[in-house]
């Protein structure tokens, strides 16, 4: 995250963030799934709390 | 949606439906990073529509909330797609892949067919995910597959071409 913040040109920016959030779906997409289903219910109750 | 499993495989115990799988949203969950899921899809091995007009009856019979096409099972909104309007559906929960989730025994289909059920359905939220679920895919039984399926008003292999194409 800080890497990213330090980076002042454009292109860089944007290969370096591209990067992180692909590690982080990794990270997330190997999670067990009874711990996304967690998540996923977590999503949906703050989803169904908000104001309409 | 745990409970909801268990409710399920009480189902298939008492013989109420002879099996299930998971599909859509879950199953994308299953293999790729959690997204907002409001819904439970179950596919359901079911030769006619009146074993499907059983299992409303069946639940309606236990007071179970009934929503259009949704049965809330444990909190949980189901929408059950019987087999019998679909060969793919009916072969995604025939070679369904067995799970256990906290324990609970549960049956999710393969990527190669939740690709194809996505490209059935071919909406721009499964045009984006697709991409993704290609890297868990065998690709030579996808290909078998979707040639097997596909037909002049669906074609799945071409709306697979496209996707691909679009990767280069």
């Amino acid at each position: 995250m800080k890497k990213l913040l330090s980076i002042s040109d454009s292109e860089e920016f944007w290969k370096v963030f591209s990067e992180q959030r692909e590690a982080r779906r990794k990270q997330l997409r190997n999670l067990p799934f009874a711990k996304k289903i967690e998540i996923v219910a977590k999503m949906r109750a703050a989803q169904l709390s908000r104001p309409r | 949606m745990i409970e909801a499993l268990g409710t399920l495989n009480e189902l298939k115990r008492k013989g109420v439906i002879k099996d299930y799988a998971i599909g859509g949203g879950y199953a994308l969950n299953y293999y790729l990073e959690p997204v907002l899921t409001y819904d439970l899809d179950i596919f359901v091995l079911m030769a006619t529509d009146k074993e499907y007009s059983a299992l409303y009856r069946y639940f309606r019979g236990l007071k179970y909330q009934i929503k259009n096409v949704y049965i809330i099972l444990e909190g949980m909104p189901v929408q059950f797609l019987p087999s019998f309007i679909s060969p793919l559906i009916d072969e995604a929960i025939r070679r369904a892949k067995r799970i256990r989730v906290k324990g609970t025994p549960s049956k999710v289909i393969t990527v190669e067919y939740l690709i194809a059920t996505l490209l059935t359905a071919f909406r721009p939220k499964d045009k984006m995910v697709i991409p993704h679920l290609l890297e868990q895919a065998d690709m030579r039984l996808l290909d078998e597959m979707l040639g097997r399926f596909s037909d002049e008003k669906t074609p799945l292999d071409k709306r697979l071409g496209r996707i691909l194409e679009s990767l280069q």
